[in-house]
C-alpha cells in the first residue's frame, strides 16, 4: 500500500517548474492547476469563449535573456445546457477540440505540462536559469488597450489649440488609475532559480537532434 | 608568434558546440503562438435578453442602451464590442459578461456586471511665481458622473491676490441626437493684464514697465460633440464673453519702426459683449492616451467672432508617434494657428500657451506676465504676448526606464523635448524688418504613470514653478 502511494506521489506533477535535462533539450514538468482560482472557474462557466494563453519560458536571472520558451492555448466554452466544456486547444503539437464532462476535468488536462522542451541547448555552466509560467486570460490587442484607455483623453483642449490642456497639460492629473494590462487576468508561477549545470539528467526519449554521445552533467535538483 | 598546440582542438570542440546548439535550436523552434483561435464547437446560442448590473440605477438606462444586444443568434464579437464600449465610459473599473439560462433550451440572457470605478479626478494643477503677481494657485477637477444621471461635471479655480478666474462646466448625451454629447461651460475671470509694446510703452508721456488693465469676464462655451467614427470626433461650439474694462486714455505703444501710437490693447470697453462661432475636427488613433507608442493625432478647428468688425481664425495639430528599437518613441510634432480681423486679445495666441518655459494661461488669466528666457534671441520674441500667427515644430523622444509604461501597467519614462516656436502679428508696422521672431525650448525630465494617475517632472516645470 506504501509502495503504491509512494508510486502516485512521484508519477504527480510538481505544483513549482520543474527542470531536466532531456537529451540535449532542457524539458519543464509542472501542474499549474492552482492558477485556476474561483475567478476564473467562475470565468470559465460564462457561456462565453475564453481564450487561455500559457506561457513558458525559461530566463536566465543576470539578464533576464530568454533562453528558451513553449507555449499552450485554448479558446474554451462552457455549454449553460448540456454542462460540457468543450475547447480548441493549440500547442507545438497541434490543434485538437475536446470536451469535458466538467471545469475540473479541463483544467487538469490543461494544467498539465508534463516533460514540455522549453529550450534547444543550454550550455551546462554555472549561469543560473529559472523558468516563469504565465497564464493571460483573454489576452487584450493593443486596439483593445487604447479604446479602453480613451476616456483618458478627455478633456479636450480649447478650439484655438485643440490638445492644450491634454492628459499631460498639467505636470500632475490624479485619477483612479487601474489599468488593463496585456489580458483580462495575468497569472504567474515562477520556479526556483538553478544552476545550468545542475539541472537533473535524464534521457526519456528519443532525441533525433542529439549528438551520439551527450555530455554527462552533474546531477543536482531544482 | 604561434599558440600551444592544445588550443586549436578547443577551438574547433567550442566551434563544434555553437554548430550542435544551433541545430538543436534548429529542431526546436516552435511556432508563434496564434493570435486567435476559432470558436469551439457547439451550436450557437439564441440572445433572449440582454441584462446590466452594478451599475447605478441612474445611469444603468443610457449604459444598457449602450450594450443592448439583438435578439437572435449570438454574436461573441458584438458582446466585446458592446464590453470594449462600456469600458470606453471610463465608469466601469471592470466589466465582465456572462451568459444566463433563458426560456427555453437554447436561449440565452446576457449579463453584463460593471464594476464602478472612482470617477473623480484631477485634471490639472496650477500653481508658480512671478515677481509680478507672486504667488498663483488652482485646480480643475472634473467627474464623468457624479450624481449617477449620466452627466460629467467639472469645476476648476485659480487666484492669486486680486485675480481670480473660476468655471463649472457639464457634458451630457445630447437629446435628439444618438453619438453626440452636449457640453457647456460657464467661467468667470477677474484679472489684471499687462500690456507692453512692440518695443516700449508710455504713459502720460512716461516710460513704463508695462500697462496694467484691469478686466472682468464673465461668459459660457457651449456646443455639440460628434463621435463620428472610432476615431474621429467633430465639435461645434458657441461662445459668448461679457467684458468689462477701463483703459487708460493716455496709454502709447513704441512701434518697431519708431513711431509712437496710441496703445492698441486689442479690447474695446464699447463692445462689452462678443459672440465665437467655432468647429473643430479631431483624430486620435493613439495607442494610449498618456504613453503613446504609435498613432497620429491630428486636429484642425475654425473660428468666427465678431467684436470691432468679424474676425477669424484657423489652427491645425498634428502629432505623430514612432515605436523605436528598445521600446523608445519619438513623437513629431506642428503646429500652426493665424487669426485675421479685430480678435479681442484673450482670443489671440498667447506665448505662454505655445513656449514651454512661459507659463500659460491658468484658466484664461495670465499670472505670471514673463518674458520668457530664450535661448535664441532672435526677432524679438521677448516681446511677443497676444499675437494673431503662431507656429511650433518640436518632436519629443522617449526612453522607458525598466520596461516602461507602455509594457507594463505602471512604470517611468524618461524624456527629452525640444521645440522650435514663433509667434507674430503680421499686420504690425515693421513686423518684416527683422526675421521672423523664434525660439528653441529645450525639456528633459522624467513622467511617471502609477495608480493614481501621471505626474511628469522636468526642467520646464521647475521654470514653469519659480520666475529665474
Amino acid at each position: 500500500m506504501k509502495a503504491l502511494l509512494l508510486l502516485a506521489l512521484m508519477a504527480a506533477l510538481p505544483t513549482r517548474p520543474w527542470l531536466e535535462r532531456d537529451g540535449a533539450a532542457v524539458v519543464l514538468s509542472v501542474d499549474v492547476a492552482s492558477l485556476f482560482d474561483s475567478e476564473l472557474r467562475t470565468r470559465l462557466q460564462s457561456g462565453l469563449s475564453t481564450t487561455l494563453r500559457l506561457k513558458l519560458e525559461l530566463r536566465e536571472i543576470d539578464d533576464g535573456a530568454i533562453v528558451g520558451f513553449g507555449w499552450r492555448v485554448a479558446r474554451v466554452r462552457w455549454d449553460l445546457w448540456d454542462e460540457r466544456l468543450s475547447a480548441v486547444i493549440d500547442d507545438p503539437a497541434g490543434v485538437r477540440e475536446q470536451t469535458w464532462p466538467s471545469i475540473d476535468a479541463f483544467v487538469a488536462h490543461f494544467a498539465a505540462i508534463e516533460r514540455v522542451p522549453v529550450a534547444a541547448a543550454v550550455p551546462a555552466d554555472p549561469r543560473v536559469v529559472q523558468a516563469l509560467l504565465r497564464l493571460e486570460v483573454n489576452p487584450v490587442s493593443a486596439d483593445k488597450l487604447a479604446r479602453m484607455r480613451r476616456w483618458l483623453s478627455a478633456p479636450e483642449g480649447t478650439v484655438s489649440d485643440p490638445f492644450s490642456s491634454g492628459v499631460l497639460g498639467s505636470f500632475v492629473r490624479l485619477f483612479d488609475n487601474l489599468k488593463p494590462g496585456i489580458a483580462e487576468r495575468v497569472l504567474t508561477v515562477s520556479g526556483q532559480p538553478v544552476r545550468a549545470d545542475r539541472l537533473p539528467y535524464v534521457l526519456r526519449r528519443p532525441a533525433p537532434d542529439a549528438p551520439p554521445k551527450a555530455p554527462e552533467t552533474p546531477g543536482g535538483g531544482t | 608568434m604561434t599558440r600551444p598546440g592544445p588550443t586549436r582542438p578547443r577551438a574547433l570542440a567550442a566551434a563544434l558546440a555553437l554548430l550542435a546548439m544551433a541545430a538543436g535550436a534548429a529542431a526546436l523552434a516552435q511556432p508563434a503562438p496564434p493570435a486567435e483561435l476559432p470558436p469551439p464547437p457547439g451550436a450557437v446560442p439564441t440572445v433572449e435578453a440582454t441584462k446590466l448590473v452594478g451599475a447605478r440605477v441612474g445611469r444603468r438606462r443610457p449604459m444598457l442602451r449602450m450594450v443592448e444586444q439583438p435578439t437572435g443568434p449570438l454574436d461573441e464579437a458584438a458582446v466585446e464590442e458592446a464590453r470594449l464600449a462600456l469600458l470606453a465610459t471610463g465608469i466601469c473599473e471592470k466589466v465582465t459578461v456572462r451568459l444566463d439560462r433563458g426560456s427555453a433550451r437554447g436561449r440565452v440572457i446576457i449579463v453584463f456586471r460593471c464594476d464602478e470605478r472612482v470617477t473623480t479626478s484631477l485634471d490639472a494643477f496650477h500653481l508658480g511665481s512671478a515677481r509680478s503677481t507672486r504667488f498663483w494657485a488652482g485646480a480643475e477637477i472634473s467627474d464623468l458622473d457624479p450624481f449617477g444621471v449620466g452627466v460629467g461635471v467639472g469645476a476648476g479655480v485659480v487666484a492669486s491676490g486680486d485675480q481670480l478666474a473660476a468655471r463649472l462646466s457639464g457634458k451630457l448625451p445630447a437629446p435628439w441626437v444618438t453619438d453626440a454629447s452636449l457640453r457647456l461651460t460657464l467661467r468667470y475671470l477677474g484679472g489684471q493684464e499687462r500690456f507692453i509694446g512692440p518695443t516700449g510703452q508710455r504713459l502720460a508721456g512716461e516710460d513704463v514697465p508695462s500697462i496694467r488693465v484691469d478686466y472682468r469676464r464673465a461668459g459660457f462655451d457651449t456646443g455639440l460633440l460628434f463621435d463620428l467614427a472610432p476615431f474621429v470626433r467633430l465639435d461645434v461650439g458657441l461662445a459668448g464673453d461679457w467684458v468689462e474694462s477701463t483703459l487708460p486714455a493716455d496709454a502709447t505703444q513704441l512701434e518697431r519702426d519708431g513711431a509712437e501710437e496710441p496703445f492698441d490693447f486689442d479690447l474695446d470697453p464699447d463692445i462689452p459683449v462678443t459672440f465665437t462661432v467655432s468647429g473643430s475636427l479631431t483624430w486620435d488613433n493613439r495607442d494610449d492616451p498618456a504613453f503613446p507608442t504609435r498613432g497620429t493625432r491630428a486636429a484642425a478647428s475654425v473660428r468666427l467672432g465678431q467684436y470691432d468688425g468679424v474676425w477669424g481664425g484657423l489652427a491645425g495639430r498634428v502629432e505623430h508617434y514612432f515605436l523605436l528599437p528598445w521600446n523608445s518613441v519619438l513623437r513629431l510634432d506642428a503646429f500652426f494657428g493665424g487669426l485675421y480681423g479685430p480678435a479681442p486679445f484673450y482670443a489671440r495666441y498667447f506665448v505662454g500657451d505655445l513656449h514651454p518655459y512661459i507659463p500659460a494661461r491658468g484658466m484664461g488669466l495670465n499670472f505670471a506676465q514673463r518674458r520668457g528666457p530664450l535661448l535664441i534671441d532672435a526677432g524679438g520674441l521677448d516681446v511677443a504676448r497676444y499675437e494673431t500667427v503662431a507656429g511650433r515644430l518640436g518632436f519629443e523622444y522617449r526612453v522607458p526606464l525598466g520596461a516602461g509604461p507602455h509594457r507594463e501597467p505602471y512604470g517611468a519614462e524618461f524624456f527629452i523635448a525640444t521645440h522650435l516656436v514663433s509667434l507674430l502679428s503680421p499686420d504690425e508696422p515693421g513686423a518684416f524688418d527683422h526675421a521672423p521672431p523664434f525660439d528653441v525650448a529645450i525639456d528633459v525630465g522624467l513622467r511617471f504613470e502609477t495608480e493614481i494617475g501621471v505626474m511628469g517632472l522636468s526642467i520646464g516645470n521647475l521654470l514653469l514653478l519659480v520666475e529665474p
